[in-house]
């Protein structure tokens, strides 16, 4: 890496090995094996230190049978040790269907947290029972979906306190519906294109509170013509409600606006983050909110195919976004990379978010990009970005399969690490071990009278150098969930003044420059009494 | 008795003695007799050797000399096929050229030549048949590719065109021009890695090759599309002062961090043409990043007023617009963006059709219709002049082609 980031991979004495199973070996060149799989992180048994979540995949049998394969759950025993755990926890079992994502939120607001598993046939909803095991509750809880769930977000979208879900959903592919495309060379079968198929209506669940949820979808208004990979759900206008951005594949993403009683309007075009700056839709896949460029409001990202850069949509206030990836330096990587994972993280802790991106082709004879592609750490230098320099060894400098992203910090350095999905090889654990005099700050949220993840939540972090805004997210990247805790990084000369929480609820907290230490644990502030 | 045998003796005796002037009177005269046989044939090479050289009245003296020699009548008919199509007697030249098909001999090249024939009077099945004959009877003359690459390359069947133009490539080696076609379909496709590749590869064969300035231009284009901007400046710099060289070279500084360097060459390129549309485009979206929107509503409404279906350029006015807060503007821009994003996603669509269905004629003739829709005068020509080639009796084709005629007869064309 770059003299001043050191990203290691530490996988091999971590205990962690999984690999997630696309079942190309039968050689049906189906576009779900494109997809790929995620990781969650979460402390699943609260002893604080984050463990790792990561959905099994699929096989494809001979008679054209599409099985789940089975999940796995690393519990982290410090010191970048991980036990697996899947089987006491209860998760030893495939799912009845062939799983691509998790989605982690407290949905019953009981501390812990709760894991979704969206995939090809089904979902799955395994409750935190508290003890160490999971129950699979999606039918109890009146969560059905057989469709093709891509990417999932937790977020309170009607403000009651209680986590609702959106479930972004693909393409109506079948062995039903599997047409020969061609490969390259006579008798080659290549993976079909995402537009031979039709979109799938995305599904917008909502809590009933009491542990059960709905089909809310028309209520809140979702379009119907989204080939859905991504979701990220934050107060995107910063007006103190929760909106959506969608990335689709080939075609508009979207933004759902709040428009408040659990009503949303879409307005992805005219706000200007469905296409790029030609005013073409892209194959966006990966999203993220982020700041990069410190004034305050949140800019939206999305990770594309080859030949289309990774879009950055700078928010220019009064609603309105515009597509700056070539003046934030992103076009300038070249139009090799398929990106999928991606998150905005300050790695370096100079108090600039630098983001980190998965990539990786879904066809089997691409022309233009290699198969295996080299994942990216751009370091956000003053709002434009610069491709890091790496070893000739490493991670970095290796071509993977990428997919699924998420960071968070797993050691407890205070520094954010990564972990890395892949298909068809093992994920990979990256921990940050830059040496700088910078300062890192970590903030957990806890909400009470909002939901008690406190998705949706903005903090504002004053400074010396200016204000930096942070949200807490509900999705993001691509089949993933990263940890939810705030995270900020400062230059060593940096003061901080203090820190503004808006809270779900609209409540608003202050947090004096003494309370913001390494790690803290924000509780929402509960009414006044007199109130 | 002894008299007849002595007679034989003799005759022995004297065959003995001149036995070798015999043999070799006997070996001349059959060598005279397999010349005299074989020089019509001889004659046959010589005049290949012309069309070669293109020497087309030795071709003519050739084909004549051969009418007479028994056995080479369908000899003569191909020369002459072949020289008539040089005279653009094309008729002619197919009715002489299929008379040459039905010699073994002859066959393949009649079947080559009479393709090219077929190819020029725009009947693209019967040249295909022709074309896939003649290949299939040699299957490396190097002609033979490069009319079928050209047959589908006219067709939209780009696939195919590619498949021959790389045979091309590989058997004239020294020959640019292949990798040149190849490029070219590669960047309409957005191959640009491919094109790149194929761009470098025609420059490599021949560095000075007449089309060089075309190519650079066209590997640049395409070098900045993929995102090599670094490279793309290489390539510019190699390329003489033109427009299209500054608009290329502002694009590339802007994406490298050089905004006030892209502007500045912008603006040298408009003093010099002040409404090149990709100038203003450019233009237009530095503003809008820059966050000067009146700006970038000049530079776009200029681009606009001459080319008023630039979907980029309209695409990018009413997010100016809608920045602004004028909201009126923002939608009648944005409602005339999405007619056309519909459009060209339309005609995206039936492009790909027409490479998967090489001998669809409406398929072609609904390009040309799309086409003509998006203000290319140039590709609905062509989309319909392809569909009137695979079926002559497209008479939608034929009276766009027709309609078109008229139009420019007037000076007026239909769009």
């Amino acid at each position: 890496m770059d003299e001043e980031l050191t990203l290691e991979d530490v996988t091999t004495a971590t205990g962690v090995s999984f690999v997630y199973r696309n079942g190309e070996e039968a050689g049906e060149s189906t576009i779900l094996e494109s997809l790929g799989g995620g990781v969650g992180l979460c402390d699943y048994d609260l002893d604080g230190r984050l463990d790792l979540f990561f959905p099994g995949g699929g096989s494809l049998g001979p008679d054209q049978r599409i099985q789940g394969m089975t999940p796995a759950l690393f519990r982290n025993q410090g010191d970048w040790k991980f036990a697996s755990v899947s089987g006491p926890a209860g998760l030893e079992q495939p799912p009845p269907y062939y799983s691509h994502g998790c989605s982690i939120g407290d949905y019953d607001n009981d501390g812990f947290p709760d894991i979704l598993v969206t995939g090809y046939g089904g979902v799955q909803l395994w409750h935190n029972r508290g003890d160490g095991t999971f129950a699979e509750v999606s039918r109890d809880c009146g969560i059905q979906d057989d469709s093709w769930s891509t990417s999932a977000g937790w977020s309170d979208r009607n403000g009651d306190g209680d986590l609702d879900l959106y479930l972004a959903h693909y393409v109506n592919w079948s062995f039903a519906n599997h047409p020969h495309c061609p490969g390259p060379v006579p008798g080659q079968r290549e993976i079909c294109p995402p537009r031979q198929f039709d979109p799938l209506p995305h599904l917008a669940l909502l809590s009933g509170g009491d542990g059960s949820f709905r089909d809310a979808s028309q209520e809140v208004g979702l379009r119907t013509d989204g080939k859905g990979l991504g979701v990220v759900l934050a107060d995107i206008e910063l007006d103190g409600d929760l909106d959506i951005y969608v990335a689709n594949d080939t075609t508009d993403n979207f933004l759902y606006v709040n428009a408040g009683g659990g009503r949303f309007e879409e307005l992805g075009v005219i706000r200007g983050v469905a296409r790029d700056d030609l005013g073409v839709a892209n194959g966006s896949m990966g999203v993220d909110v982020c700041d990069f460029n410190r004034d305050g409001r949140p800019d939206l990202w999305a990770a594309n195919y080859e030949r289309e850069s990774f879009a950055l949509y700078r928010n220019e206030g009064a609603g309105q976004f515009l597509h700056v990836s070539q003046s934030a330096g992103i076009t300038a990587l070249g139009g090799m990379y398929v990106g999928f994972g991606s998150a905005f993280t300050d790695l370096d802790g100079d108090g600039d978010e630098d983001v980190l991106i998965a990539n990786g082709h879904v066809i089997k004879y691409p022309r233009a990009a290699p198969l295996k592609q080299t994942p990216l750490v751009l370091i956000n230098e003053k709002g434009r970005f610069r491709k890091t320099l790496h070893p000739p060894s490493g991670y970095f400098a290796t071509p993977h399969m990428g997919r699924g992203l998420a960071v968070g910090d797993l050691d407890g350095d205070r520094q954010p690490d990564a972990v890395f999905s892949h298909t068809n090889e093992p994920a990979a654990l990256l921990r940050n071990r830059t040496e700088n005099q910078n300062r890192h700050f970590w903030l957990r949220l806890i909400g009470r009278e909002s939901n008690r993840d406190a998705v949706g939540a903005s903090v504002v972090l004053r400074t010396s150098a200016g204000d930096l805004l942070r949200q807490v997210k509900g999705g993001g990247s691509y089949l993933s969930q990263s940890e939810l805790a705030l995270h900020w990084g400062l230059p060593a000369e940096c003061e901080v003044r203090g820190a503004t929480v808006l809270w779900p609820s609209g409540r608003r907290q202050e947090l004096s420059p003494k309370d913001i230490l390494g790690r803290l644990v924000v509780l929402e502030p509960l009414p006044d009494p007199v109130e | 008795m002894a008299t007849v045998w002595n007679r034989i003796s003799t005759l022995i005796r004297i065959s003995i003695r001149y036995g070798d002037v015999i043999v070799v009177t006997l070996g001349a005269l059959i060598a005279l007799g397999y010349w005299i046989s074989q020089r019509p044939q001889r004659h046959f090479d010589l005049a290949l050797q012309d069309v070669e050289r293109q020497d087309w009245a030795a071709v003519r003296r050739r084909a004549k000399a051969l009418e007479t020699s028994a056995g080479y009548f369908p000899h003569a008919q191909l020369l002459w096929g072949i020289a008539e199509i040089q005279d653009d007697q094309l008729l002619y030249a197919i009715e002489d050229l299929q008379a040459a098909m039905l010699h073994k001999e002859t066959k393949p090249l009649a079947c080559a030549y009479a393709g090219e024939a077929w190819f020029k009077l725009r009947q693209y099945a019967r040249a295909e048949q022709m074309l896939l004959a003649a290949h299939a009877e040699a299957p490396n003359r190097v002609d033979t590719h490069r009319w079928l690459a050209a047959l589908y390359y006219d067709t939209g069947a780009m696939g195919h065109s590619l498949v021959h133009l790389t045979k091309t490539a590989e058997l004239a080696p020294t020959d640019p021009r292949p990798h040149r076609l190849i490029g070219l379909i590669d960047k309409d496709f957005e191959n640009y890695e491919p094109a790149i590749v194929a761009y470098q590869e025609s420059l490599r064969r021949a560095p000075q090759q007449p089309d060089r300035e075309i190519v650079l231009l066209e590997l640049a284009e395409s070098q900045v599309r993929a995102r090599q901007y670094s490279d793309a400046l290489v390539t510019l710099s190699q390329c003489q002062e033109s427009a299209r060289r500054q608009v290329l070279e502002a694009e590339c500084h802007f994406a490298m961090d050089g905004k006030e360097r892209a502007k500045s060459v912008l603006a040298d390129v408009l003093r010099q043409v002040p409404n090149r549309p990709d100038a203003l485009v450019l233009l237009g979206g530095i503003l809008l990043d820059e966050g000067d929107l009146t700006g970038a509503i000049r530079a776009l409404t200029r681009c606009l007023a001459v080319d008023p279906l630039d979907y980029t350029a309209r695409y990018r006015l009413g997010q100016a617009y809608q920045r602004q807060g004028n909201l009126v503007e923002a939608t009648k821009h944005a409602k005339i963006a999405e007619e056309m994003k519909s459009l060209r996603e339309e005609f995206a669509q039936l492009h790909h059709q027409a490479i998967t269905k090489p001998h669809d004629a409406e398929i072609r003739y609904q390009l040309g219709v799309v086409a003509r829709k998006l203000n290319r005068p140039d590709l609905a020509h062509n989309w319909f002049q392809a569909a009137l080639a695979l079926d002559p009796a497209h008479s939608a084709a034929a009276a766009a082609i027709q309609r078109e005629s008229a139009a420019v007869g007037t000076g007026d064309r239909p769009d």
